[in-house]
C-alpha cells in the first residue's frame, strides 16, 4: 500500500526536493570548480611566503654576516688577542651574538668576545676544544677549497655549543688562517626574526640541512626534525613539492624555498581542506546558502502550496457538493489557473448529463414503482379469491362428508330394509300356509256344526276328525318354521344394529350369515356355500362382520355375476397362526382388473353408478375391516377368473374406545 | 525527505573533518639548554619510531601523532609541559631524558593520569616502585658498579668526583652508589665536589676545591658539555689523572663538543655502537640518512621504549589500563636487546665501558 499525502504536503516535499536538488547541484558545481581554484591559489601563496620568508631571512642574515666580517679585515692586520675588546663590542649586550670566538687552525679559541655577564669566566671558556665542531671543520673545508678568494661565510646547522651550553647556529668566516665564529642560541634567532610571520596566515618555519627546526612563527612543528618529510626532502633535491603533507597530525599544503647562501630550508604551510581559511569559507558559503535556501524553501514552501492549493480545495469542494447534489450551481468557480477552469468546465458539463440521466432514472423510476403496486394489488385480489375457493371448497368437503355420512347411514337403511322385506317375505309363507290350514280348520268346522243339527253322520264325523289332524298338522309345522325364522333373524338383528363386543364361534356367526342370506339368494341362480373350521373362537365384534360378509356377498351378486345365469360364492374361514384367522370369500364372477384394486375401496367407486349401485358397499367393508375389527383386507383377482377378497382378523379385535359406532 | 538530504549533508561534512582520530604520544626532553644533547638524541629515537610505525598503519589504522615538548632541563618548564600533554589529551609520554625531571613531574604527571616511560633516566630512588613512571634503562646501581670496578682495573684506588647538583636526583645517586661499589672493592672516594649545571661560578669553583687532593682518578657524574668543560678545567688546573664520566654524558655530541680534551675518557654505555644485530644495523642507516648524525644511547634506548608503548596500545584490550598493558606486553625486540618491564615498570640494559680514543667511542674489552 503506497503511502497517501495531502496535497498540500505532497507540494511542499515536491517544491524543497526541487529547490534542495538544484541547490545541491548549483553547490556541487561550485565546489568543484572553486575549490581547487582556492587550493591552487593557496598552493602559490604558501610558495610566495616560503621564498620571501628565504628572501627576507637572508637579507636579515646578511646584515648580521657584515657585523663580523670587519674582524676578518682586522685579524689580517692584528694578532687576535689584540681584538678581545672588538668581540666583545661585537657581541655587546648579547642582542645578536651569544659569543664570537677565534679559532685557530686545531680549534683552540684564541679570543672570545661574551656579553658583560659572562666575561668572568671568559679563561674557562676559552679552554674549549673545537677541533671536533662540525662548523669548525665544514669551514676549514670550504677555505681550503676556496684558496685565496675569501670564502663566504658559513651557516651551520643547529648544534650544542660548548662555549655558550645553548643549542646554536653558528656563522663561521674565514680569515687567513683564523676562523671567526660567531654563535646565535636558537631562541635568540627566533626572537630577531619576530615580526617575519607572513600577513596571509602560513606558518614558516626554518629548518637547518638536517631538517631541524630552527626558528618559525607557530607554535606547530617546534622541536620537530623534518628531515623526514616528503617536502623537505624534495625542496633539497630540487624537486617539485608534494601536493599535501602531514605535519604532527595536521595536513598541510606545503611550499619551501632553500637558501643557497644559508643552506637552510624555508619551509611554509598553510593548513588544508577544511582548516584553510579560504577553503573553509567557500564551503561554509555554500552551507550556508543551502542551509538558508532549505530554510527560506520551508518557509515559503507552505505559503506557495496554500496558494496552489487553494483553487485546488474550491475545485473539490465544488466537486463535493456536486457528488452530493448540493445546491444547483453547476458552473464550477473560476480562478487563474487555465487547467482548473478546463477541468471545472469539464466537470459542470459531467453534471449536467449525469443529472439529466437522474432525472430519466427517476421517471422509469416512478413507473416501475407504479407497475410493482398494481401487481401487488392484483396478487392480493387473487390470493384473495383463492383464499374465497379454498372455504368454498372446504364447505364443500364438509358437505361431501356429511352427505357421505348420510350415505353410508341411508345405505344401512336400505340394507336393513332389504332385510327386513326378506325377513317378511320368509314369514309370509309358514304364517299363510297355518292361516290357510286354520280357515281350512274353521270351514270343516262350519260345516260340522251344520251336519250336526242336520244330523251327524259318523262318515261325517270321521271325515271331520281326519281333516282337523291335517290342519293342525300343517298349522303346526308352519308355525314352527316361523318361529325358526324369527329366533334367526332375530339373532341377526340383534348383532347388525348393536356393535357388541361378545365372544362367538365363527363358524355359528357365518353360518347365521348365511341362512339370513339365503332368503335373497333363493330368488337368484347364484348359490353360496361356506366351509368354516370348526373351534373357530373370536373375541370381537359379530355385527360388523357379518355386514361384512353380507356386503362381500351383495358385491359379488351384483358385481361378478352381473349378467351371468350361474355363480358361486364360497366362504372358507381358517385359522392363520394362534391370534389370526382368515376369511376368504370367493366368487367365480368376472373379476377385477389389478388398476382398480386399489380404487375398490374408495368410496362412491362403482362401476354401476345409476343402476342402483351406492358405490359404498366395498367402503364400508373396508372400513369396518380396518377400522372396527383391527384386521386388513387383499384382493386376489383376474379379469375373467372370478375374484378373492381374503380379510386377516385377529382373535381378539382391539379395543376402541367407542369403536364401529359408524359402522 | 528534507531531514534526510540534511542529515546526509551534515554526515559528508563530518566525514570530511574527522576520519580516525590520531594517538597522540608525548615526548618530553630537554630540547634546549646544556642537556640538548640528549633530548635531541632521545627525540630522534621516538621519531624514527613513530614514523615507523605510522608507516606500517598505526595503531589499529590510527595514524600515531607525536607531541614534542621542550623541558630546557628546568623543573617549572617540565611541569608545564605535563600539564599542557594532559591538557592535549595525550595518555602516554616518552621520557622525561633526566632524573630531576622524572622527579619533578612524577607527581603531577600521576595525578594527570599520564604515563610515563622514561629511556635514559636511572636514578635508583625512582626504581622499584609501583608509580606511573616506566624505566627503560638499568638503575644507576648498575652502571655505577661497573664504573667503579673499571677505574679499580685500571688501578685507581683514589677517586675524586665531581658531580652535577643541577641533576641533584641523579648525580647523587650515581654517587652514592659508586662510592659504595668503589669502598667495596677497596677503594675510596676522596673528595665529591659538587657543581650546578649553568652556574658559570661553580665549575671552577668545585674544580679549585679538587686541587692538592691527592686522587688517582677522577670521576665526573655530569651531561656532556658541562664534562667537556669540568675536565678541561682540571687538566688546565693541573689536574692530569685519567678521568671517567657517568653514561649521561655518554651522548654522541661529546667528542663534537670536546674534542681532543676528552681523548681518554671513559664511561659505562647502555648499549654498544658496533651492535651488529640487523635490527640495529637497519636503524642506523636510517637514523643516518635521516639525522646525519650517529645515534646514542638515548636514541636506541627511546626507540625501544616507543616501540615497547606502541606494542603495548596494539595489544591493549579492551578496559584494560595502558599500565597494565604496557606491563604486559613484553618481552619487547629491542634493537639490541630483548627486554621486558618487571612488576614495577623497570627494566634491565646492557651496559659496556666505552673510552674515547682517536676521536671516537671504542668498547673496552
Amino acid at each position: 500500500m503506497r503511502q497517501e499525502f495531502r496535497l498540500r504536503t505532497w507540494l511542499v516535499a515536491l517544491m524543497s526536493t526541487a529547490i534542495t536538488l538544484s541547490f545541491i547541484l548549483v553547490a556541487a558545481a561550485i565546489l568543484l570548480y572553486r575549490l581547487p581554484q582556492v587550493e591552487a591559489q593557496a598552493r602559490q601563496q604558501v610558495q610566495a611566503s616560503a621564498e620571501k620568508m628565504a628572501l627576507l631571512t637572508e637579507r636579515f642574515l646578511f646584515g648580521v654576516e657584515e657585523q663580523v666580517l670587519p674582524l676578518a679585515e682586522l685579524l689580517a692586520i692584528y694578532p687576535p688577542q689584540f681584538l678581545q675588546h672588538y668581540l666583545d663590542a661585537v657581541v655587546h649586550h648579547g642582542w645578536v651574538f651569544d659569543a664570537v670566538s677565534v679559532l685557530d687552525e686545531t680549534g683552540r679559541v684564541l679570543a672570545l668576545g661574551l656579553p658583560p655577564a659572562r666575561r668572568a669566566v671568559r679563561a674557562e671558556l676559552m679552554l674549549a676544544d673545537l677541533s671536533a665542531n662540525r662548523l669548525f671543520l665544514s669551514a676549514r673545508q670550504a677555505a681550503a677549497q676556496a684558496g685565496s678568494a675569501p670564502p663566504r661565510p658559513i651557516w651551520s646547522d643547529q648544534y650544542l655549543s660548548p662555549l655558550t651550553g645553548e643549542m646554536t647556529v653558528g656563522l663561521a668566516v674565514a680569515a687567513g688562517p683564523y676562523l671567526i665564529i660567531g654563535e646565535l642560541s636558537r631562541p635568540r634567532l627566533l626572537a630577531m626574526l619576530q615580526g617575519f610571520e607572513p600577513v596571509d596566515g602560513s606558518q614558516v618555519a626554518i629548518l637547518d640541512r638536517r631538517g631541524q627546526w630552527l626558528a618559525g612563527a607557530g607554535r606547530i612543528g617546534r622541536h620537530h626534525n623534518f628531515g623526514g618529510t616528503a617536502a623537505f626532502q624534495a625542496a633539497i633535491a630540487g624537486a617539485p613539492m608534494p601536493r599535501y603533507e602531514i605535519v604532527a597530525g595536521h595536513r598541510i599544503l606545503p611550499g619551501a624555498a632553500v637558501s643557497t647562501q644559508l643552506g637552510w630550508v624555508f619551509g611554509a604551510a598553510l593548513p588544508a581542506g577544511m582548516n584553510h581559511p579560504g577553503y573553509r569559507i567557500t564551503v561554509l558559503l555554500v552551507l550556508f546558502g543551502f542551509v538558508a535556501t532549505l530554510l527560506i524553501t520551508l518557509a515559503l514552501a507552505p505559503f506557495w502550496a496554500a496558494q496552489m492549493e487553494r483553487p485546488i480545495r474550491r475545485m473539490i469542494d465544488h466537486a463535493h457538493r456536486l457528488a452530493a447534489f448540493e445546491g444547483s450551481a453547476v458552473e464550477s468557480p473560476q480562478c487563474r489557473v487555465s487547467e482548473l477552469n478546463q477541468l471545472g468546465d469539464d466537470l459542470a458539463a459531467m453534471t449536467r448529463a449525469i443529472r439529466t440521466r437522474a432525472a430519466e432514472l427517476r421517471r422509469s423510476e416512478g413507473e416501475v414503482r407504479q407497475l410493482n403496486l398494481e401487481l401487488e394489488a392484483r396478487v392480493r385480489h387473487r390470493t384473495q379469491e383463492l383464499a374465497q375457493a379454498r372455504d368454498q371448497l372446504q364447505t364443500m368437503l364438509e358437505h361431501l362428508q356429511a352427505t357421505q355420512n348420510q350415505l353410508v347411514q341411508a345405505e344401512k337403511l336400505a340394507a336393513l330394509g332389504n332385510l327386513v322385506a326378506g325377513v317378511a317375505h320368509e314369514l309370509n309363507t309358514p304364517i299363510g300356509n297355518g292361516l290357510m290350514a286354520i280357515s281350512t280348520l274353521d270351514d270343516q268346522l262350519a260345516r260340522f256344526r251344520q251336519a250336526m243339527r242336520d244330523g251327524l253322520r259318523r262318515s261325517e264325523l270321521e271325515q271331520f276328525l281326519a281333516a282337523v289332524a291335517t290342519a293342525s298338522d300343517i298349522g303346526v309345522r308352519n308355525l314352527h318354521r316361523a318361529a325358526d325364522l324369527v329366533t334367526s333373524f332375530k339373532q341377526v338383528a340383534v348383532d347388525q344394529t348393536s356393535a357388541q363386543r361378545r365372544r362367538f364361534q365363527l363358524a355359528e356367526v357365518v353360518h347365521e350369515i348365511a341362512v339370513t342370506l339365503q332368503p335373497s339368494l333363493k330368488r337368484t341362480p347364484y348359490a353360496l356355500t361356506t366351509e368354516v373350521a370348526p373351534e373357530l373362537a373370536l373375541d370381537s365384534f359379530p355385527g360388523p362382520l357379518g355386514q361384512v360378509l353380507a356386503n362381500l356377498v351383495n358385491n359379488a351378486v351384483i358385481h361378478g355375476f352381473a349378467g351371468r345365469d350361474h355363480g358361486q360364492i364360497r366362504i372358507l374361514g381358517e385359522a392363520e397362526g394362534d391370534d389370526q384367522v382368515r376369511l376368504t370369500v370367493t366368487d367365480d364372477g368376472c373379476g377385477i382388473p389389478p388398476e382398480l384394486h386399489h380404487r375398490v375401496f374408495d368410496p362412491f367407486y362403482t362401476t354401476r353408478m345409476g343402476q342402483g349401485g351406492s358405490g359404498l358397499g366395498l367402503h364400508i367393508v373396508y372400513n369396518v375391516v380396518t377400522g372396527v375389527l383391527g384386521g386388513r383386507i387383499e384382493i386376489v383377482s383376474q379379469p375373467g377368473q372370478g375374484a378373492a377378497f381374503v380379510i386377516h382378523l385377529p382373535r381378539r379385535a382391539p379395543d376402541h374406545a367407542g369403536g364401529g359406532a359408524s359402522a | 525527505m528534507m531531514l534526510r538530504a540534511a542529515l546526509l549533508c551534515g554526515v559528508l561534512l563530518l566525514a570530511g573533518c574527522g576520519a580516525g582520530e590520531p594517538v597522540m604520544i608525548g615526548y618530553l626532553g630537554g630540547l634546549s639548554g646544556r642537556t640538548a644533547d640528549l633530548g635531541e638524541a632521545g627525540r630522534n629515537g621516538v621519531q624514527l619510531a613513530v614514523d615507523a610505525a605510522n608507516a606500517a598503519g598505526g595503531i589499529d589504522g590510527r595514524r600515531i601523532e607525536l607531541v614534542i615538548r621542550d623541558d630546557a632541563h628546568d623543573p617549572a618548564q617540565a611541569r608545564a609541559a605535563v600539564a599542557a600533554f594532559a591538557r592535549d589529551g595525550v595518555a602516554v609520554v616518552i621520557g622525561p631524558m633526566t632524573s630531576a625531571m622524572a622527579v619533578a613531574v612524577l607527581e603531577p604527571s600521576a595525578r594527570a593520569g599520564l604515563l610515563l616511560v622514561s629511556p635514559t633516566v636511572t636514578a635508583s630512588a625512582l626504581s622499584g616502585r609501583d608509580d606511573h613512571l616506566f624505566k627503560v634503562s638499568s638503575s644507576s646501581r648498575v652502571h655505577a658498579r661497573l664504573a667503579a670496578e673499571s677505574q679499580f682495573r685500571q688501578g685507581h684506588r683514589r677517586v675524586a668526583v665531581l658531580y652535577d647538583l643541577g641533576n641533584a636526583a641523579y648525580s647523587e645517586d650515581v654517587l652514592s652508589q659508586f662510592r659504595a661499589a668503589f669502598v667495596a672493592l677497596g677503594g675510596a672516594v676522596v673528595a665529591a665536589e659538587p657543581f650546578t649545571s649553568g652556574q658559570d661560578a661553580s665549575y671552577g669553583a668545585a674544580v679549585q676545591r679538587l686541587r692538592g687532593v691527592a686522587a688517582d682518578a677522577l670521576h665526573l657524574i655530569a651531561g656532556a658539555a658541562d664534562t667537556v668543560r669540568l675536565l678541561q678545567l682540571a687538566r688546565a688546573s693541573g689536574l692530569a689523572q685519567p678521568a671517567s664520566t657517568a653514561p649521561w654524558a655518554g651522548t654522541e655530541q661529546l667528542i663534537e663538543l670536546g674534542g681532543g680534551s676528552v681523548e681518554g675518557l671513559r664511561l659505562a654505555q647502555f648499549f654498544d655502537r658496533d651492535h651488529d644485530s640487523p635490527a640495529y644495523r637497519s636503524f642506523r642507516a636510517t637514523y643516518r640518512a635521516r639525522y646525519q648524525r650517529e645515534p646514542g644511547f638515548a636514541s636506541v634506548a627511546a626507540y625501544d621504549a616507543t616501540r615497547a608503548v606502541i606494542v603495548a596500545m596494539q595489544a591493549r584490550r579492551q578496559g584494560q589500563s595502558l599500565k597494565a598493558a604496557l606491563l604486559a606486553a613484553g618481552p619487547f625486540a629491542g634493537l639490541q636487546q630483548v627486554w621486558g618491564f618487571d612488576r614495577h615498570g623497570d627494566a634491565e640494559r646492557g651496559v659496556w665501558v666505552a673510552e674515547v680514543r682517536d676521536g671516537r667511542f671504542q668498547r673496552v674489552r
